[in-house]
C-alpha cells in the first residue's frame, strides 16, 4: 500500500470473450474495455455470467475463445498467481487458521518480502481500512464487516493492478452494507486501483460505479455510466433491471415526426435517428418518479387504485384507459391522493425513454 | 497431487477436473484394482480350478453341511441385527434427550467398546461366561442356580458376543438420526394432540428410520462375514460361512471349496449391500449430523412414560456395553488361576508373567510395526485419493468412490484368504509388510471418508484465494489446505491404527509363528483354555484404546 493515488491501476480489455460449459454459453461474445483506475461493476441476475467473467479475468477459469488484455498485455498464459490481481470473495475466503495479520501478510510472503517490510505494510493497510490493532485476531473472532475489511486489505496489500470483488457485501445486513459501500468508494478514490465489482444489487451498482455493465444470459445488455443506463436504457431488460418502470404502447405519427402514446395526451416522442416505418415496434418506458399526478381534468384522466406509504415516498397505483400505471410521490406530509378518486396524469417527452417492444 | 502441479498449471476446479487429477484418478484406480480387486478375482477363479470345475459348487448345493452353514449365517446375522436394533433405540433416544453432560458420558460409553478391540471384548465375555467364570460364580454363590450354567459355545453366547461387538455401529447412526430430528416437530405434534405413543409411532420412528436402516445394514453385513466371535464363543452348531471358508483353507487345503464358499459369502454381502443402496443410498452412511438436540425437558414432557421406559432400557444397554470391559480390570489382578469374581486375593503376577514371556513383547512389537507401516500407507494413499476424487466429476469419480469404499463392504475373511491365495508361494508370505499392506487396504476407506469429509467442509474459495494471492499449488496445499484437513487425516489415521492393531483375521492367514501379532497370540490363547495372562493383555489393550479414543475426541474438539 503506497500513498494515496500513487498507484494507478491498469486497463482491462475483454475482446470477443466466450466461455462454454458443455453446450451452455456462460459468457457469450463479451467485449468490454475498462479504463485504468475505473470502478466498473458487472451487474446481472444470478446465472448471467458475471461471476464467470470475473473468474476469467482473475485467471481461475480459462476462456473458450477471445482475448483478455491487462495493461495492454495478453494474459491468457499468465497463471493466477502472477497476474497481480487482488480478489475479494463473496464469503471473504479468509484463511481460518491464520490471524488477521498472517492473512494480510500472505500475499507479501508469497512475493518474498522480508519480514520487517511485511509487518510494516500490514500495519499500514490495517490502519487504512480502519482495523488497527486487530492483527492478532483470528477471522472468526471478527464481525462480518470486519472480516470484509480484512479481505479487502489482503487483496490490496500487495499493490495489485486490478481489484476484483465478487459480491463482497452480499453477506452483510442492509445498514452495514451502505456504510461499506461508502468506504469502498472512498478507498477507491484514494488508491486509484482499477476495480471490477460484481453484484446483482442494482442500487449498489449505481451508487458505487463509474460504469455499470448490465449482463444477462452471458451477454452484455448495455454498458455505461449509471445515470445514462437508468435514464436511457437500451432495452426493456435493462430498464426493468435498474429500477421500476411502466411500459406504454406507442403509435407512430409520421406527420408529427414521432411516436404518440396510445394512452393519449399531447406528448410526441421524436423518432430515433434512422427510424423507418416498418422497423421493430417501440414502446416508451417511464420511471414512477417521472409520472406526475395532477388534478382531475388536467392531463390524461386516471383513477387511483391503491396508495402505499413507503417512508420517503408514496407509491400510487393508477389506471388510465385500461392501462395500469404507477407513480412515486415524495412524502411531503400529506398523502398525494385517495384511493378511488379521479385524477389526471402527466409527463413530458423528456420523461419517456424508447426501447424496442418485446413480443 | 503435490508433485507435478507446478504453479504454471494450477489445478482447475471447474470444467470436470484438470488433466492432472484425471491422470492421478486413473492411476489410483489401477493401484486399488491391482492391490484389492485382482486378488479377490483370482480367488474367485480358484473355485473353477482344474477338471473338477463345478465340483465345488455341486458339493455346495448337495451337502447339508453347507446349507446348514448358509442358513446359520443368515439366522445369526438376522438375530444379531434385530437384537441390536431393539437395544439401540432406547439408548440412542436417551443419548439425544439427556442434558449435554450426561449425553457426553453416554457417548463415551458407546464409543469405548467401539474403540476397544473386538477380540479383547470377546475374550472378556468368555472370561465372564465360562463355566467357572464370574457370572456363574455369582449365580451359584448366591444360590440362584445349583449347577453352573453352560453359557458358552452355544447360540445365545454367539448372539451376546456379536451384539456387544456390533451394537455401537447401530447406536451411532441412530443417535445421529435422533440428533437430526427437529425438536420443533415433536413440539408441533404434541401441540396438534399427539400422545406419547403416537409421538413415537408416527413421528420418531419414521424420521429415524434411515439411521436405523444404515445401522442395520452395517451390523447385518458385518455379521454375515463375522469370524472371531462365533469361532471363539460358538459351538460346532453355530458354524458360519466365514468359519467354513477358513476351515477349508487351513485345515483341508481345499482351495476350490474355500473359493466357492467365499463367492457365496461375498455374493450374500453384496446382495444385502445393493438392496440397501437401492432403498437408501450409501451416502447416508456418511451423512453428517445436523439439526438440534431434542430439548430434554420437551422430550421428557412430550413422552413422559415413554421417556422413563427409554431411561431404564437405555441404562441397561449402556451397562451391557461397558461391564465386560470394566470387569477385566479387577480380574487381571485376581490371584486364582481359575477366574473368580470377586477375586479372593489381589496380585500382579499375570503382568509379571507377561513381562517374563518374550512372546508377548515380540508380538506387541510386531503389531506396532505392522500398524505404523499400514497407517502410513493408508493415510498417504487415502489422502491423495480423497483430494483427487474431490476435483473429479462424472463416471471416473463415481468409479473411484466405489473401489475406494469397497474394502468396507467385503468381509475381512475374504480379503485375508485372497491375499493368502495370491501370496501363498510368494516371497512376502509371513512378512510384516504383507500384513501391513492388507491392513492398509482395510483402513483405506476410513482415511478416504474422513479426509473427504474434511475436504467437503474446506471452502474451495480458500484455494482460489491462496492461488490468487501468489501461492503455487504445493505452497497452497501446505499452508492452507493441509491445516484444514489435518483433523480429518488425524481421525483417519487413528481409525487406521485401530483397524490394524485389532485385526486377527488377516494376521491368522498372513503371519507365521515368528511374525505373529498380538491379537493372533491372544486369539490362539483364547482358543484353548483362557490363559489369565490374556486378561492382563486385554487390560493393556483397553488402555490403549482408551488413549486412542481420547486422542480422537481431542482431534474432533479442535476448531
Amino acid at each position: 500500500m503506497t500513498e494515496a493515488a500513487a498507484h494507478v491501476g491498469k486497463t482491462v480489455e475483454l475482446v470477443a470473450l466466450n466461455k462454454r460449459f458443455g453446450a451452455v454459453a456462460a459468457v457469450d461474445g463479451v467485449d468490454i474495455v475498462i479504463a485504468a483506475g475505473e470502478f466498473c461493476t458487472l451487474l446481472g441476475p444470478s446465472g448471467s455470467g458475471k461471476t464467470t467473467l470475473l473468474k476469467i479475468i482473475a485467471g481461475y477459469e480459462e476462456a473458450s475463445s477471445g482475448a483478455i488484455r491487462i495493461g495492454g498485455r495478453n494474459v491468457a498464459d499468465i497463471p493466477v498467481a502472477r497476474r497481480n490481481i487482488g480478489m475479494v470473495f463473496q464469503n471473504y475466503a479468509l484463511f481460518p487458521h491464520m490471524t488477521v495479520a498472517e492473512n494480510v501478510a500472505f500475499p507479501l510472503e508469497m512475493r518474498g518480502f522480508p519480514a520487517a517490510e511485511r509487518a510494516r505494510k500490514v500495519e499500514t493497510v490495517l490502519d487504512l481500512i480502519g482495523l488497527p490493532g486487530l492483527g492478532g485476531r483470528l477471522p472468526r473472532q471478527l464481525s462480518g464487516g470486519q472480516q470484509q475489511r480484512v479481505a479487502v486489505a489482503r487483496a490490496l496489500v500487495f499493490d495489485p493492478d486490478i481489484l476484483l470483488m465478487d459480491e463482497p457485501l452480499g453477506a452483510l445486513d442492509k445498514n452495514l452494507r451502505s456504510t461499506m459501500q461508502a468506504e469502498i468508494r472512498a478507498l477507491h478514490r484514494r488508491i486509484g486501483v482499477t476495480v471490477v465489482y460484481v453484484t446483482h444489487d442494482q442500487e449498489e451498482a449505481m451508487n458505487m460505479s463509474d460504469r455499470v455493465v448490465v449482463m444477462n444470459h452471458g451477454r452484455v445488455e448495455q454498458s455505461g455510466p449509471p445515470a445514462a443506463l437508468y435514464d436511457r436504457p437500451a432495452n426493456a431488460f435493462v430498464a426493468r433491471f435498474l429500477g421500476d418502470c411502466t411500459l406504454l404502447a406507442l403509435e407512430p405519427d409520421t406527420q408529427a415526426g414521432g411516436f404518440r402514446p396510445v394512452l393519449g395526451g399531447a406528448v410526441v416522442v421524436p423518432f430515433p435517428p434512422g427510424w423507418q416505418p416498418g422497423a421493430p415496434r417501440m414502446v416508451a418506458g417511464i420511471r414512477p418518479e417521472r409520472l406526475r399526478i395532477v388534478s382531475a381534468g388536467a392531463g390524461i384522466p386516471a383513477r387511483v387504485t391503491d396508495v402505499a406509504f413507503t417512508g420517503p415516498d408514496y407509491r400510487v397505483d393508477l389506471e388510465a384507459r385500461g392501462t395500469a400505471l404507477f407513480a412515486r410521490v415524495p412524502n411531503l406530509g400529506v398523502p398525494p391522493a385517495r384511493v378511488g378518486t379521479a385524477v389526471g396524469v402527466d409527463f413530458g417527452h423528456g420523461d419517456l425513454f424508447l426501447v424496442p417492444a418485446v413480443s | 497431487m503435490t508433485a507435478g502441479a507446478e504453479p504454471a498449471a494450477p489445478v482447475r476446479r471447474t470444467g470436470g477436473g484438470g488433466g492432472i487429477a484425471r491422470i492421478l484418478g486413473v492411476a489410483i484406480f489401477a493401484v486399488v484394482f491391482a492391490a484389492f480387486v485382482w486378488p479377490i478375482l483370482s480367488l474367485m477363479g480358484a473355485s473353477l480350478q482344474g477338471g473338477e470345475s463345478l465340483a465345488a459348487y455341486a458339493k455346495l448345493a448337495t451337502s447339508p453341511n453347507y446349507q446348514h452353514a448358509f442358513v446359520n449365517t443368515f439366522v445369526i446375522a438376522g438375530l444379531v441385527t434385530g437384537t441390536a436394533l431393539v437395544a439401540a433405540y432406547p439408548l440412542a433416544y436417551l443419548m439425544a434427550s439427556v442434558p449435554p453432560r450426561a449425553a457426553q458420558i453416554l457417548t463415551f460409553v458407546v464409543l469405548l467398546p467401539f474403540w476397544t478391540s473386538a477380540l479383547v471384548r470377546t475374550a472378556a465375555w468368555m472370561v465372564l461366561l465360562q463355566r467357572n467364570g464370574a457370572v456363574n460364580t455369582v449365580l451359584t454363590g448366591t444360590g440362584i442356580v445349583d449347577e453352573p450354567v453352560a453359557f458358552l459355545y452355544n447360540l445365545p453366547a454367539v448372539i451376546i458376543g456379536m451384539v456387544h461387538v456390533l451394537l455401537p455401529f447401530m447406536v451411532l447412526p441412530l443417535y445421529a438420526a435422533f440428533r437430526a430430528l427437529d425438536g420443533q416437530l415433536l413440539q408441533a405434534a404434541e401441540g396438534l394432540g399427539a400422545g406419547p405413543a403416537t409421538l413415537v409411532r408416527r413421528i420418531i420412528v419414521p424420521l429415524t428410520a434411515p439411521g436405523a436402516a444404515a445401522g442395520a445394514l452395517i451390523v447385518f453385513m458385518s455379521a454375515i462375514g463375522y469370524y472371531i466371535t462365533p469361532s471363539l464363543m460358538g459351538g460346532p452348531r453355530q458354524m458360519m460361512l466365514a468359519q467354513m471358508v477358513s476351515y477349508h483353507m487351513q485345515k483341508q487345503l481345499d482351495w476350490a471349496m474355500a473359493s466357492a464358499l467365499s463367492i457365496v459369502l461375498l455374493g450374500s454381502t453384496l446382495a444385502v449391500f445393493f438392496v440397501f443402496q437401492r432403498f437408501y443410498g450409501f451416502d447416508r452412511l456418511f451423512a453428517s449430523e445436523t439439526g438440534t438436540v431434542i430439548d430434554p425437558r420437551l422430550a421428557r414432557r412430550g413422552g413422559g412414560a415413554a421417556w422413563r421406559v427409554a431411561l431404564v432400557l437405555g441404562l441397561v444397554v449402556a451397562i451391557f456395553l461397558v461391564v465386560p470391559i470394566l470387569v477385566v480390570f479387577p480380574l487381571s489382578f485376581a490371584s486364582s488361576p481359575f477366574i473368580q469374581f470377586p477375586p479372593a486375593e489381589w496380585t500382579t503376577r499375570w503382568y509379571a508373567k507377561l513381562a517374563a514371556d518374550p512372546k508377548w513383547l515380540a508380538a506387541f512389537v510386531s503389531s506396532l510395526r505392522v500398524a505404523v507401516l499400514g497407517v502410513a500407507v493408508a493415510v498417504a494413499f487415502g489422502t491423495l485419493a480423497a483430494i483427487v476424487v474431490s476435483r473429479l466429476r462424472g463416471p471416473l469419480a463415481r468409479t473411484l468412490e466405489v473401489v475406494l469404499l469397497a474394502p468396507l463392504v467385503v468381509p475381512p475373511i475374504i480379503v485375508a484368504i485372497a491375499l493368502y491365495y495370491t501370496h501363498a508361494r510368494g516371497p512376502f508370505m509371513g512378512s510384516h509388510e504383507l500384513l501391513a499392506f492388507g491392513h492398509a487396504l482395510l483402513a483405506l476407506p476410513f482415511v478416504y471418508v474422513t479426509v473427504r469429509a474434511g475436504l467437503r467442509s474446506f471452502d474451495p474459495n480458500l484455494e482460489l484465494a491462496a492461488l490468487g494471492l501468489g501461492a503455487s499449488w504445493p505452497v497452497m496445499f501446505r499452508r492452507v489446505m493441509l491445516p484444514s484437513i489435518l483433523p480429518g487425516i488425524g481421525a483417519g489415521a487413528v481409525f487406521a491404527f485401530i483397524t490394524s492393531f485389532d485385526d486377527v483375521v488377516l494376521a491368522l492367514f498372513l503371519t507365521n509363528a515368528k511374525s505373529r501379532t498380538l491379537p493372533r497370540v491372544i486369539y490362539e490363547g483364547a482358543l484353548d483354555d483362557i490363559d489369565p495372562a490374556i486378561i492382563a493383555v486385554a487390560v493393556i489393550l483397553i488402555l490403549f484404546s482408551l488413549a486412542a479414543l481420547v486422542a480422537s475426541l481431542l482431534i474432533r474438539k479442535r476448531p
